[in-house]
């Protein structure tokens, strides 16, 4: 095994680098000007320039596509994980009639193309009068994650030692009460891969944007799209400014929730 | 004031589990009573039923003067150690110990003088700011019994609560146990499956094999004066001696218990458990540590295998033409490996039981045990 070590690491070195390095030329370029940018493409920027960042908070509604893009993915990922969490720990905890029928049912969702539901959907919500707004995205994004974030919490959730939550019953919780103080905060991990994976989906999507919302209703990705399509899209250190607030959340996201994944927060509950 | 009735309780697991069977026991207040028996036998879901953490079949649970069937865990006033400590993993020690408390909506101040008398008695005041996985296997479990006592329960209920531990740690634990319930003044129901912690802790035993409950009594009591065969073999170490396929005959107005070339004189109580069993064979029970070896010429005649020296005594393993025998002898004994031995029987304590109920057939015509 000790062999592979270095070609193990010149593997890792390199797949940094092919996903690395776009992302930090972006982030690079949104620090220069464009005569800088014309000069020398590759090169480190020679000052702090703050003007295209400026440039393209005020072009159209790019702030607006922003905190649209925010709301819409931090309520569906918020009420998703909840939602799941909640129904994973009833399945993987409750004993009823035709419980694994209804997990299949629920799984079964995970088997649809999302992209077939475009025309349903934009019909139904046209007709519920919600067609540009928040919810229009918010409705299907969360019932598109519930059946993946439901499958994964529900594992977790059965690898759980029970002895603990049934402490905590006789220390007084309710069932309920032994869901929200023990088996939710050690289920960080599995909810911190679910928030992840969910915030990465939603924060991305573009169809069901385009589709369902228009104008300032809608998000970043459909924003980025139609700021392409301007005349802005020559204004290219312009671009990566754009871009690089695109990417933050993500990463704030990741970074604060990658934590939790790693931890294993279940070490020290049992003896032996 | 808070005793303990299990009353025909029976519970059956999905698919047909029958896991505790007509379970009759009144744990009576302040008393410490004993769950013992092998792996699987239902001990474990006993007490949650105690509990409420499983259902009840059939029968009732009284805690108290209240039926607690339908009532759920967190009113029934218990508190319990698991065997795994079960402590909540992203907590602190002290809000391990505090969380029943703050559910219950005790004062601050208070919690934090409970948590700190509790702390103080197990000596760990100077972990409540550890996470549980920072902890020993031994304070992992102090502090799941300082959880349990903060609470101040009416009833304390124990699913082998030592048997994470080595050894060393055991003994001493049991020890500190033992204190904790004579300090407490509590009702307790202790479950394990070690003899020796049934024996040294319990006011009273229950002996439990395929969720039937066999025996309830003092530890000497059934020590002394087992009911059947699965208790007489599963308490005392090294196990009861069982001398199987014998007969009981009549030998000179005596009887005698004739298995092979052995011949053993019986007291009178022989008599009568000879009547109730006419012509069967039977099956003589010996402790190990009422057989003693003399010379070849008196005795059954049996051949040395293993000689075990432990110190204080020492274990012989022996065959006899019929039988494989242990014998507890003292510590210096002459004895080497293939020497032919007469076995000595203190036939006074010996039992004979029927092969096909287990029963204990002795037991009936001795006579009672002196009152204590
Ligand atoms: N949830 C369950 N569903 C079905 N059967 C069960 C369940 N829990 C326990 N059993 C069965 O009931 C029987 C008694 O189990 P229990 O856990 O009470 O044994 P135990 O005496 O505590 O054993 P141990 O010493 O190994 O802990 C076993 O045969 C077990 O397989
Ligand atoms: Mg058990």
């Amino acid at each position: 095994m000790k062999t592979w070590r270095p070609f193990r690491f010149s593997i890792a070195a390199v797949l940094s680098v092919i996903f690395g390095y776009p992302l930090l030329w972006m982030v690079l370029t949104s620090f220069k000007s464009r005569a800088e940018l014309e000069a020398s493409a590759w090169s480190l920027p020679t000052r702090f320039y703050l003007g295209n960042f400026r440039d393209v908070l005020s072009m159209g509604h790019f702030g607006r596509y922003y905190l649209n893009s925010i709301v819409v993915c931090g309520v569906s990922v918020a009420v998703a994980s909840l939602a799941a969490a909640a129904a994973a720990y009833a399945f993987a905890r409750l004993r009823f009639r035709g419980k694994e029928a209804l997990f299949l049912l629920l799984l079964s969702g995970m088997m649809i193309p999302v992209h077939v539901t475009l025309i349903p959907l934009h019909r139904m919500m046209s007709s519920l009068g919600l067609l540009n707004s928040p919810v229009a995205l918010i409705g299907p994004y969360i019932a598109f994650a519930l059946p993946v974030s439901t499958f994964i919490l529900r594992a977790f959730f059965e690898s759980l030692p029970r002895d603990v939550e049934d402490a905590a019953q006789l220390d007084g919780c309710s069932p309920i009460g032994a869901f929200w103080h023990v088996a939710l905060p050690l289920a960080a991990p599995a909810l911190a891969t679910v928030i992840i994976f969910n915030f990465v989906y939603m924060w991305n999507e573009f169809a069901f944007a385009l589709t369902l919302t228009s104008g300032t209703t809608t998000t970043l990705p459909v924003g980025i799209y139609e700021v392409s399509r301007s005349s802005f899209s020559t204004h290219v250190p312009g671009m990566t400014a754009g871009l690089t607030i695109g990417v933050i959340p993500g990463l704030i996201v990741y970074f604060i929730a990658q934590k939790h994944i790693v931890k294993g927060m279940t070490a020290g509950a049992l003896g032996g | 004031m808070a005793d303990v009735v299990l009353d025909n309780v029976t519970k059956v697991f999905p698919g047909d589990v029958l896991a505790a069977s007509d379970i009759n026991i009144h744990v009576a207040d302040k008393e410490l009573l004993v769950l013992v028996g092998p792996s699987g036998c239902g001990k474990s879901t006993t007490l949650r039923m105690v509990a409420g953490l499983e259902d009840v079949t059939r029968g009732t649970i009284r805690i108290g003067d209240r039926v607690v069937n339908d009532i759920p865990p967190k009113d029934r006033d218990i508190a319990m150690v698991f065997q795994n400590y079960a402590l909540y993993p992203h907590m602190s020690v002290y809000r391990n110990m505090a969380f029943g408390l703050k559910l219950r909506k005790v004062p601050k101040k208070e919690i934090q003088e409970r948590v700190n008398q509790a702390a103080a008695l197990l000596g760990i005041q100077n972990l409540l700011d550890r996470k549980p996985k920072a902890l020993s296997g031994g304070q992992r479990q102090r502090v799941a019994v300082g959880r349990a006592i903060v609470r101040e329960p009416a009833v304390f209920l124990f699913d082998e609560p030592l048997s994470n531990l080595d050894a060393k740690l055991r003994v001493s634990m049991r020890a500190e146990l033992n204190k904790l319930h004579n300090r407490l003044a509590k009702t307790m129901i202790y479950v394990t499956h070690d003899q020796v912690e049934a024996m040294t802790l319990g006011d009273r035993i229950a002996v439990m094999n395929e969720g039937v409950i066999q025996q309830l009594a003092s530890p000497l009591e059934l020590y002394d004066r087992p009911v059947n065969e699965f208790v007489a073999g599963f308490l005392g170490t090294p196990p009861m001696n069982f001398m199987t396929n014998g007969r009981i005959k009549q030998q000179d107005g005596k009887f005698v218990f004739n298995a092979g070339a052995a011949r053993i004189g019986l007291p009178d109580w022989a008599r009568q458990a000879a009547d109730d069993l006419p012509g069967r064979d039977v099956t003589l029970g010996v402790r190990p540590e009422d057989l003693s070896l003399g010379s070849p010429e008196d005795g059954v005649k049996a051949t040395v295998n293993v000689v075990e020296p432990l110190g204080n005594e020492m274990i012989i393993y022996l065959t006899t033409d019929y039988h494989d025998l242990i014998c507890k002898a003292p510590a210096h004994q002459k004895v080497a490996v293939d020497d032919v031995v007469g076995l000595r029987i203190n036939v006074e304590k010996t039992h004979l039981f029927d092969p096909e109920t287990g029963q204990n057939v002795s037991l009936t015509h001795r006579g009672q045990p002196p009152k204590e």
